[in-house]
């Protein structure tokens, strides 16, 4: 007998049944969940910014918080998606967070065109390395919830899924600081907002072939 | 594969055979045989881990591949790190060196020791053409010699020298 038909005789022998894993939709909504609850929790000890009911009237405004809710949502869909080995065949899904962030994109782009639309602070209040940590510390739970999930699945993507899950948990933060940072100049933007969300996807890359891998 | 994940093992033990026969075909051109029905065991056992994230209504064999690949790359990054990481010890290569690289060095006090012992016109020869590096058209015009003649004094020269040098 050969060694692959020993192997085929073992596996046969183990008990077969078990329950098939939740469908995309069931582990999203899962993520989703807990994400809106730790958010939520964490938002209550949270200064909403002083303009928030003027910015509300902002179609700017609106427009890149619908983005960054978008970016949040696609992202974790990927990263669901991303917990089954073949991605339930739907390789094309990965590029779907790139709509909302062109779209994100475009709204900066925009305030850099006509500056007048852009609130910024006086410099004693302009933030730095706060925004940087308060996008982590919304990023944690979520975060820890989608590895939870994609360790229980069996990912063939463990780098890509890492990146993926804390940039959905990046997300979060960005979309949370729209509602608490008074500062909407672009360059406080990319370089407070975005670049740490950029490094917590990287840092997602180590800890997804670290934790991943199976 | 749906009724093999509901608990039947015939089914079970079939749709394994042909996953494995198929994997068999497919990696017989990729792999090097004495590594194949290992790579293809491993790809059984994670396909048998894996087997919750199959959705039976789907095809079965994009599934499988994906997880083959997988394995795949995991076995060529092995087999790559394995391949930087092998060493070979000196004391093993010693019967096929042609010579002990380290003890038959010709060395600067070689040359001074057996330069004089050469005749007079061979060292006179060898020293312009070897270290002034004269050209035998210009060693033959400062010695008022034949081209031909430097050539043959230099060739014997040269082969007393590798005598006494290997003496």
């Amino acid at each position: 007998m050969s060694k692959i038909e020993q192997t085929i005789e073992n596996l046969v022998k183990a008990p077969v049944p078990m329950q098939a894993s939740s469908k995309p939709l069931g582990l999203f909504l899962q993520w989703f969940g807990v994400t809106v609850i730790a958010t939520g929790v964490m938002a209550a000890f949270m200064t909403m910014r002083p303009d928030l009911a003027t910015q509300m009237t902002s179609p700017v405004f609106i427009g890149e918080v619908l983005s960054l809710f978008l970016l949040t949502v696609t992202t974790a869909i990927v990263a669901v998606f991303l917990c089954y080995p073949d991605l339930r065949q739907k390789p094309n899904i990965v590029y779907l967070p790139l709509v909302p962030l062109a779209v994100f994109m475009a709204f900066c782009v925009y305030r850099l065109l006509y500056p007048e639309s852009t609130v910024v602070p006086p410099p004693d209040k302009v933030h730095g390395i706060d925004c940087a940590m308060c996008i982590s510390v919304f990023a944690v739970l979520p975060g820890f919830w989608m590895f939870h999930i994609l360790r229980r699945q069996a990912t063939t993507h463990p780098k890509w899924a890492g990146a993926v899950s804390l940039l959905a948990a990046a997300s979060i933060g960005m979309f949370m600081l729209k509602f608490i940072e008074p500062n909407d100049s672009v360059l406080h933007l990319l370089q407070w907002h975005v670049m740490p969300s950029l490094m917590l996807a990287g840092i997602g890359v180590l800890l997804g072939k670290k934790f991943l891998s199976w | 594969m749906a009724s093999a994940i509901g608990g039947d093992k015939r089914a079970y033990d079939l749709v394994l055979q042909a996953i494995s026969s198929r994997l068999l075909a497919a990696l017989s051109k990729k792999l090097p045989p004495k590594d194949r029905d290992d790579v293809v065991q491993e790809i059984l056992l994670s396909v048998h881990k894996a087997r919750h994230t199959y959705e039976p209504t789907r095809p079965l064999m994009p599934w499988v591949m994906a997880i083959a690949r997988y394995r795949l790359s995991d076995y060529w990054r092995k087999h790559y790190g394995q391949a930087l990481d092998r060493t070979v010890d000196i004391d093993d290569m010693k019967d096929i060196l042609p010579t002990d690289v380290t003890k038959d060095l010709d060395t600067s006090e070689d040359i001074r020791r057996i330069m004089p012992t050469l005749p007079q016109k061979q060292q006179e020869i060898l020293d312009l053409m070897y270290r002034q590096d004269k050209s035998v058209q210009e060693v033959a015009g400062l010695l008022n010699m034949t081209v031909s003649a430097v050539k043959v004094a230099a060739h014997r020269g040269y082969k007393a020298f590798r005598k006494r040098l290997k003496e």
